[in-house]
C-alpha cells in the first residue's frame, strides 16, 4: 500500500507544534516525541498527571448481532464478555508482528452487540485480517459488521496519580478508582462532548483514557490541559510513554 | 478605644509575627495574618460595622460566623461579601456598603425616627394616596432600597469550575459529630466524603478552652484538644476524603448535594448521608437587641480563642445553658471583667467547674433571670435585666441597670436543619427542648449532633458513632450480627442519656410585653420587629408562610437562621396555635447565597474543526461559526471565489457533512424506510440524492447515498444535522430484527469539493483512475487512490458544475488538499468558502434543509415530489403525504427572480394583495442572472399563475417572476460535462 509513506498527522498537529513538540516518525504517524525533557515529563507523570495525544491507535468500531460471542470465538478469549468490560489483547492473540508492536490492544465491550477494538498504530490490515469472517470457525455468525474508525476518533491519555481528579472536573462519569476499576469502559459526556472512557492502568500508573469525535479534539485537548493547570498537568510524548511501559 | 490582643495561645489561628495592611473606608488597617476582616476590623476598635436594612440603624459584629448580615461589606469591587469568613489580604480595599457619607454619621438613619411610616407591610399600605405622593417617594425608595451594588462595569473574573464526586457515605459538618461519624463509617470500610464550612475541622470546639467531662476516651481534654484529637483520627484514615471550607448549599434527589468550595461547585452522589450540620445561636429578642455591642456567645468566642481579640472590657452574659457559664469563665480568664451572669435557669449546676470559677472570683450570679433592653446610643452603655416570675414571664418592675459595654447572648441556638428537609427528612417542633428537630428521617439520611436539638458533648459523640455504624451498615447488607447488637447497645445508652438530658432541661423565657417597646428585633436582615410580627397576625396573616411573605422576615442575607425560631415561637404566641403543630418555612436551595458564576461554572464551548481546520488558517480565511463547526467564509470575494468556480477551478472544505457508514445484509432495506427515495434498487458504484421525512411528511434531511458494496452504503448527512440522523437511523433499527448497522464517521473523513470546468484536469493529475464521464459518469461513485492516500471519489455537482467530492482519511486530509491545490497551480485554483457556495448552490435551486425548509415543509410542497416514491411498499411518512397530495398542495417553494436591481433578503414577506402570504428562503445576486435570485414559499395559487409577484423589500414592493427551472444550466449539462 502506498499509505506506507504517508504520514499521518493526528487531529493535535498543530497544537503539539505551537507546545514546541520534537515530532518524530512512528507506524506511519507524526507524533510528539517529547515536548521539554523525558525526565521531566516522567516526573510530572509520577508525581501529578500527563497527556498524551495517543489518536494514532488503530480503532475499529464493530456491531452486529453476534458483536461479543464472535469476539470470543474469533479470538479465543474463553471466557464471556460483558458490557463495561475491558479485555487486553496480547500482539499473539491479536496475530500481529509482536517485534514491532509492543503494546497490548483492548477491546472494549459496551453492550452485547457494540464493542470498540484499540489496537497498536497502522495495524488495521492484520487485524482485520484475523476477525474476518473467512477465519470463521463457527459459520452461525452472520451478523458482525466491522468498522475502522482510526481517523473518526481523537484519543488522549491521562496518566498519573491525579488523572482521577482531573477528570472528576469534566464528566459526571464516577471514574473513581473502586467504582471503576483497572480495564473498565464506560460512555458518557466529558466537558460537554460524547467520550468513550476507559481505564486501563500503565503498569502501576493510574492510566485513563478518553476517545471522542476527532472534529473536538482540539477543543478537548485545550479543556483538558486548561482544566489540569491546577495539577501542573503535562503533555508528554512518546519517547515517556516508552520509559513508563517499560518500568517494571 | 481600642482593644488589645491577648498573648499568643495554641487555639488562634493569627499569627502574632506578621502583620498584613488593608484599608477600611480610606483608613490603614494592620491585621495579624490569619484574621478575617471582621476580627481585624474590631481588634483596631470598629463597632459599628454596618447599617441595616430599612431603619439604618448601626449594626456591630453579631455572629461572626457567616450567618447574618451585620458584617457584609464590599471587598475589593465585590458586594456583601461576609467579613467574618473573609481572610485579609495585603492590599485589599474594605468599603461598607448602604451608607453615606459614613458608617457612623448615615444620613439615611433618619429614618429610624420615622418608622410610623414603614410599618409592616408597609408597600402595600403607604404612599399611595394622594397619588402624587408615590413618584416622588418611588424615587426615594428605590434609591434607598437594595444591598451592595452590583460593579456592571466589572469584566467577569472566570475561573469557576465545577466536580462530580461520588462516594459511600457523605458527612456534612465537621463538628465532634461529623469527626465521629466520619470516622466511625471509614472503619466499617465505606468511602466517606467529609464536607465542612471552615478551614480547619473542629467545629465549635475549636474554640472551646474548657474542660470536657463524661465523654469516656477523652475525658480531660479541653475543647480545642478534643477537635485536633478527633481531626487527626481522620486526617489518617485512608477511606477518609475532607472537602474544607465547602458550603453544602442544598440536597436534592438521588442524593445528589450541591457542595460550594470557593469558586467551585461539587457535584457530590452520595448513598448515604450523615447530616452533622450543628446549630446557630441566634440573639434573644429584646429592645434594642441589634445595639452594637450586643453579640452572640461564640461569635465572642470566635473573637476570643481564635483571633486572640479582646472582645469588651466589661460584659454580661446572658445564658439558657453551661455554654453561658463557659463562656463567662474563659472570658474571666482572658482578663475580661464579667459585670454579671444572668440566667434564665431556675436551678443553675453551681457545682460545675465554669460556676465555680465564677462564683470564687466573686462574679455576680443572676439566677431566673433574663435581658428586657440593651441601651446606649450607637454602642452598649449597659444591661437592663429583668426576673422571671414563676411561669417564665419578666416582671418588669423588678428590672435592673448593669453597665457594659458588651452582652453577650447564649441563650438559644436552633439546629441547622434546612439540609434534613431537602433530603426528604420532616422537621418538627419539639415542645420540651423548643426548637425545630429532624423527626422523621428516609431510610439513607442520618443525623447527629446539634441538629438533633441536644446541645451536650457526650450524648453529641455517641450519636456520631451511632449514625456513622448505621450508615455504613445499611450499605453492607447481611452478615452483620455484631453490628446488630452494637447499634442496639449505642441506641439503648443514648436513650438514656437523652431521657435524662431532657429531664433537666427548663423552657426558655416568655417573650416580653409586645407593645411596650417597638425596636425588639426579630429579623436583623430585613428589620422585622416583634412588633411587626405581632401585627401582621392582627391583620390575619396567621399561617408562618403568609406571614414571611407578608412581612419579609427570613428572606434576607441569613435566610432565616437568626429569625425562623424567633418568629415561629412569635406566630404562635399571637395566632393562639400550638407549637407542637407548626412547621417552618420551606428551606429551599441554596442554604447559603450561592454566586451565579459558581453554578454555571467553566465556559465550555465545543468547537468542532475539521481536518484542514489550520490549512484555512494559514490561507487567511475569513472564519465563521456554523452548527459550531468553524468555515471559511471566504478567502478572498464571494465574487472572486465564484468566478473561480464558474470559469475554472474550485475546491471547498466540505469535512462538515454528516457522515454515515451503513453495513449490513439488510442495509438496503433499512434505507428504503427511512427515505422517500428507493435504494434497494441502486447499483454498487452509484450514487442517489434522498430526504428523509418524519411520520407526518415533514423533511428533517437529505443528502446523497452512495452504494459502496450490495451491503454496505456511505450517507451524507445536512452539516448540524449528523447526531440527529444518526440516532433516527439506529431508532428505526431497534428493536427489529434488521441487520443493518448505523457508524458516524464525520470527523474521520477529511473532504472536498473540486468543482469547475477544469476539475477532471486538475483530480486526474494526482489520481490514476480514469475520469471521463464516459468511465466515471455524474452521480457515480469508487473506491480508489488520490494522491498515494486511499480516497473515495463521489461525483455530484452541488455547484452546478464538473466535480468530485474527494473523501480521505483525515489525518491525511492536509497532504491531499495540499496536493490538490499544488495540482491545480497551473489552473489558477481557488479555495472557496460557504458564502460562495451559497450563490453556486442557489442558482441550481439546491435547497438547503433547515435554512429553505422549516418544521411545516414536506417534500411535496418543496418541490421535491420527484423523490418520493409513493409505489413503495412503505417509508417514514407515506401515508402523511398521501394525505397532503389528496388535499392538494396549500404552498410551494419555488425558484424566483427579481425584476429590477434590489437584493431580496431571507425572511422577507411575499405580498399577495397587500397582505403577507409567503416568505423568502434564500435569495442572493445571481452574476450569470446579473439580477437577484432566489428561493420562496409562495400561496399555491401565485404558484400556478402566470404573471408576476411581489416581495416587500426594505419597505418597497419588488417584483419578482417565477422561474421554474434552475437559473444556471438548466439543463445539467455542466454536471454531467
Amino acid at each position: 500500500m502506498a499509505g506506507s509513506l504517508i504520514i499521518r498527522r493526528s487531529a493535535l498537529h498543530s497544537q503539539h507544534l505551537s507546545s514546541g513538540a520534537n515530532m518524530v516518525e512512528d507506524g506511519g504517524w507524526q507524533r510528539p516525541e517529547c515536548y521539554t525533557a523525558v525526565e521531566d515529563e516522567v516526573q510530572a507523570i509520577r508525581e501529578r498527571v500527563g497527556l498524551s495525544d495517543v489518536s494514532a491507535v488503530t480503532k475499529f468500531d464493530i456491531k452486529g448481532r453476534d458483536t461479543l460471542s464472535a469476539l470470543v470465538l474469533r479470538l479465543s478469549l474463553g471466557a464471556t464478555l460483558q458490557g463495561g468490560q475491558v479485555v487486553r489483547l496480547s500482539p499473539q492473540t491479536l496475530s500481529i508482528d509482536s517485534e514491532q508492536n509492543r503494546l497490548d490492544g483492548r477491546l472494549c465491550c459496551l453492550t452485547q452487540d457494540h464493542a470498540f477494538l484499540i489496537t497498536p498504530p497502522s495495524t488495521a490490515g492484520e487485524v482485520r485480517q484475523t476477525l474476518s469472517p473467512s477465519n470463521e470457525p463457527a459459520p452461525n455468525v452472520t451478523c458482525f459488521h466491522m468498522t475502522d474508525v482510526t481517523s473518526s476518533f481523537t484519543a488522549v491519555q491521562i496518566v498519573g496519580p491525579q488523572g482521577y481528579e482531573l477528570l472528576c472536573k469534566l464528566t459526571s462519569l464516577d471514574l473513581s478508582p473502586t467504582a471503576f476499576p483497572n480495564l473498565s469502559c464506560a460512555q458518557g459526556g466529558v466537558a460537554k462532548v460524547h467520550a468513550l472512557v476507559m481505564r486501563a492502568d500503565v503498569k502501576t500508573q493510574l492510566a485513563y483514557e478518553v476517545y471522542c469525535r476527532r472534529e473536538f479534539g482540539e477543543y478537548i485537548w485545550e479543556t483538558l490541559h486548561d482544566a489540569g493547570q491546577e495539577f501542573g498537568v503535562v503533555p508528554f510524548g512518546i519517547a515517556a510513554q516508552r520509559q513508563l511501559y517499560a518500568e517494571e | 478605644m481600642s482593644t488589645t490582643r491577648l498573648p499568643a495561645h495554641p487555639a488562634q489561628v493569627i499569627d502574632h509575627d506578621k502583620t498584613v495592611t488593608f484599608s477600611f473606608a480610606g483608613e490603614t488597617i494592620t491585621a495579624q495574618a490569619g484574621d478575617t476582616i471582621a476580627s481585624a476590623l474590631y481588634a483596631a476598635g470598629t463597632r459599628i460595622f454596618s447599617r441595616s436594612f430599612k431603619y439604618h440603624r448601626p449594626r456591630g459584629l453579631l455572629c461572626a460566623a457567616g450567618n447574618c448580615p451585620n458584617c457584609l461589606m464590599n471587598v475589593d469591587g465585590t458586594p456583601s461579601v461576609r467579613t467574618c469568613l473573609q481572610p485579609v489580604r495585603q492590599g485589599m480595599r474594605v468599603q461598607p456598603q448602604n451608607v453615606w457619607p459614613s458608617l457612623k454619621q448615615d444620613v439615611l438613619s433618619i429614618i429610624d425616627k420615622f418608622d410610623w411610616l414603614l410599618p409592616v407591610g408597609f408597600y402595600y399600605k403607604t404612599f399611595i394616596r394622594p397619588r402624587f405622593v408615590w413618584p416622588l417617594a418611588e424615587k426615594f425608595l428605590r434609591r434607598a432600597a437594595g444591598l451592595g451594588q452590583i460593579n456592571t462595569q466589572a469584566k467577569p473574573k472566570g475561573g469557576y469550575d465545577h466536580q462530580y464526586r461520588h462516594t459511600d457515605v457523605a458527612v456534612v459538618g465537621g463538628g465532634p459529630a461529623g469527626l465521629t461519624a466520619a470516622h466511625e463509617a471509614a472503619l466499617q470500610g465505606s468511602q466517606v466524603t467529609l464536607i465542612d464550612d471552615q478551614p480547619e475541622l473542629g467545629g465549635h470546639l475549636r474554640f472551646q478552652t474548657t474542660t470536657y467531662d463524661n465523654i469516656g476516651e477523652y475525658n480531660g481534654l479541653v475543647g480545642y484538644e478534643l477537635a485536633r484529637t478527633l481531626r487527626e483520627r481522620v486526617a489518617a484514615h485512608p477511606n477518609i476524603a475532607v472537602v474544607s471550607s465547602a458550603t453544602v448549599f442544598g440536597g436534592y434527589e438521588g442524593g445528589l448535594l450541591g457542595v460550594m468550595q470557593a469558586k467551585r461547585l461539587i457535584h457530590l452522589r452520595t448513598k448515604r448521608l450523615i447530616i452533622a450540620t450543628g446549630s446557630h445561636e441566634f440573639p434573644a429578642v429584646f429592645q434594642n437587641n441589634d445595639l452594637p455591642g450586643v453579640m452572640l456567645g461564640s461569635g465572642v468566642q470566635r473573637l476570643l480563642h481564635l483571633y486572640g481579640v479582646k472582645p469588651g472590657t466589661r460584659t454580661v452574659v446572658i445564658s439558657h445553658d453551661d455554654s453561658g457559664l463557659r463562656l463567662a469563665a474563659e472570658l474571666l480568664n482572658a482578663g475580661v471583667r464579667v459585670a454579671a451572669v444572668v440566667d434564665s435557669r431556675f436551678r443553675l449546676p453551681k457545682d460545675s467547674a465554669p460556676a465555680k470559677q465564677l462564683l470564687d472570683n466573686g462574679v455576680e450570679f443572676l439566677s431566673s433571670y433574663s435581658i428586657q433592653e440593651a441601651r446606649g446610643k450607637n454602642r452598649v452603655d449597659g444591661a437592663l435585666v429583668v426576673p422571671l416570675d414563676a411561669q417564665r414571664r419578666p416582671f418588669p418592675k423588678a428590672s435592673r441597670f448593669i453597665p457594659c459595654d458588651l452582652i453577650c447572648l447564649s441563650t438559644d441556638r436552633a439546629p441547622a436543619g434546612a439540609l434534613v428537609a431537602q433530603s426528604g427528612g420532616e422537621l418538627g417542633y419539639d415542645e420540651t427542648l423548643g426548637k425545630m428537630i429532624p423527626q422523621q428521617l428516609p431510610p439513607q439520611i442520618f443525623c447527629a449532633g446539634d441538629v438533633t436539638g441536644i446541645n451536650h458533648g457526650p450524648i453529641v459523640l455517641r450519636q456520631g458513632r451511632l449514625a456513622g455504624l448505621q450508615a455504613a451498615h445499611s450499605l453492607q447488607g447481611s452478615d452483620t450480627a455484631s453490628h446488630d447488637s452494637q447499634i442496639h447497645t449505642l441506641q439503648q445508652e443514648l436513650k438514656l442519656r437523652e431521657q435524662a438530658y431532657r429531664r433537666q432541661f427548663e423552657p426558655y423565657p416568655q417573650l416580653s410585653h409586645v407593645w411596650e417597646k417597638k425596636k425588639q428585633f426579630v429579623c436583623v436582615c430585613e428589620d422585622v420587629s416583634h412588633k411587626d410580627l405581632a401585627q401582621g397576625v392582627a391583620e390575619g396573616f396567621d399561617e408562618v408562610e403568609t406571614l414571611k411573605r407578608y412581612s419579609t422576615f427570613s428572606m434576607g442575607p441569613c435566610q432565616g437562621r437568626m429569625c425562623a425560631t424567633s418568629s415561629l415561637r412569635i406566630c404562635a404566641k399571637y395566632a393562639g396555635a400550638r407549637l407542637a403543630a407548626a412547621r417552618t418555612t420551606t428551606a429551599r436551595p441554596p442554604i447559603k447565597p450561592v454566586p451565579l458564576g459558581v453554578l454555571a461554572g467553566r465556559n465550555y464551548q465545543p468547537e468542532k474543526h475539521t481536518p484542514l481546520h489550520h490549512r484555512h488558517i494559514v490561507l487567511g480565511a475569513q472564519m465563521m461559526l456554523l452548527s459550531n463547526w468553524k468555515r471559511p467564509y471566504a478567502y478572498t470575494t464571494p465574487a472572486e471565489e465564484y468566478r473561480a468556480v464558474r470559469e475554472r477551478v474550485g475546491i471547498i472544505d466540505v469535512s462538515t457533512l454528516g457522515k454515515l457508514e451503513v453495513k449490513g445484509k439488510d442495509a438496503a432495506q433499512l434505507l428504503d424506510k427511512v427515505y422517500t427515495h428507493t435504494f434497494s434498487s441502486l447499483r454498487v458504484g452509484r450514487i442517489r440524492y434522498g430526504v428523509m421525512c418524519d411520520d407526518s411528511g415533514i423533511i428533517v434531511d437529505d443528502g446523497t447515498v452512495s452504494r459502496l458494496a450490495d451491503d454496505h452504503f456511505f450517507l451524507t448527512t445536512t452539516t448540524g444535522n449528523i447526531e440527529f440522523v444518526e440516532q433516527w437511523l439506529k431508532w428505526w433499527t431497534a428493536g427489529t430484527d434488521l441487520c443493518a448497522h448505523v457508524t458516524n464517521v464525520t470527523g474521520g473523513l477529511a473532504a472536498m469539493n473540486i468543482a469547475g470546468p477544469q476539475a477532471r484536469q486538475v483530480l486526474s493529475r494526482i489520481t490514476d483512475v480514469d475520469l471521463s464521464s464516459d468511465a466515471f459518469p455524474y452521480m457515480a461513485c469508487i473506491q480508489t487512490e488520490v494522491a498515494g492516500v486511499s480516497a473515495r471519489l463521489l461525483r455530484i455537482g452541488f455547484v452546478g458544475e464538473t466535480g468530485w467530492e474527494v473523501h480521505v482519511p483525515a489525518e491525511c486530509g492536509e497532504l491531499v488538499w495540499d496536493a490538490l491545490l499544488a495540482a491545480g497551480q497551473e489552473f489558477d485554483i481557488a479555495p472557496f468558502g460557504v458564502e460562495a457556495q451559497r450563490i453556486l448552490r442557489l442558482e441550481k435551486k439546491h435547497l438547503i434543509v433547515g435554512q429553505d425548509t422549516d418544521a411545516l415543509s414536506n417534500p411535496l410542497e418543496a418541490d421535491l415530489e420527484w423523490v418520493v416514491k409513493f409505489n413503495k411498499d412503505d417509508f417514514i411518512g407515506k401515508q402523511a403525504l398521501q394525505a397532503v397530495q389528496e388535499r392538494g398542495l396549500r404552498q410551494k417553494l419555488v425558484g424566483f427572480r427579481l425584476r429590477d436591481s434590489g437584493v431580496a433578503e431571507g425572511g422577507q414577506a411575499v405580498v399577495l394583495n397587500g397582505k403577507p402570504a409567503g416568505r423568502v428562503a434564500s435569495a442572493r445576486f445571481s452574476p450569470s442572472a446579473g439580477l437577484c435570485v432566489g428561493l420562496a414559499w409562495v400561496p399555491i395559487e401565485l404558484a400556478n399563475q402566470a404573471g408576476p409577484f411581489q416581495i416587500r423589500i426594505n419597505g418597497e414592493l419588488a417584483q419578482a417572476d417565477i422561474v421554474n427551472e434552475a437559473f444556471y444550466d438548466p439543463q445539467g449539462e455542466r454536471v454531467r460535462a
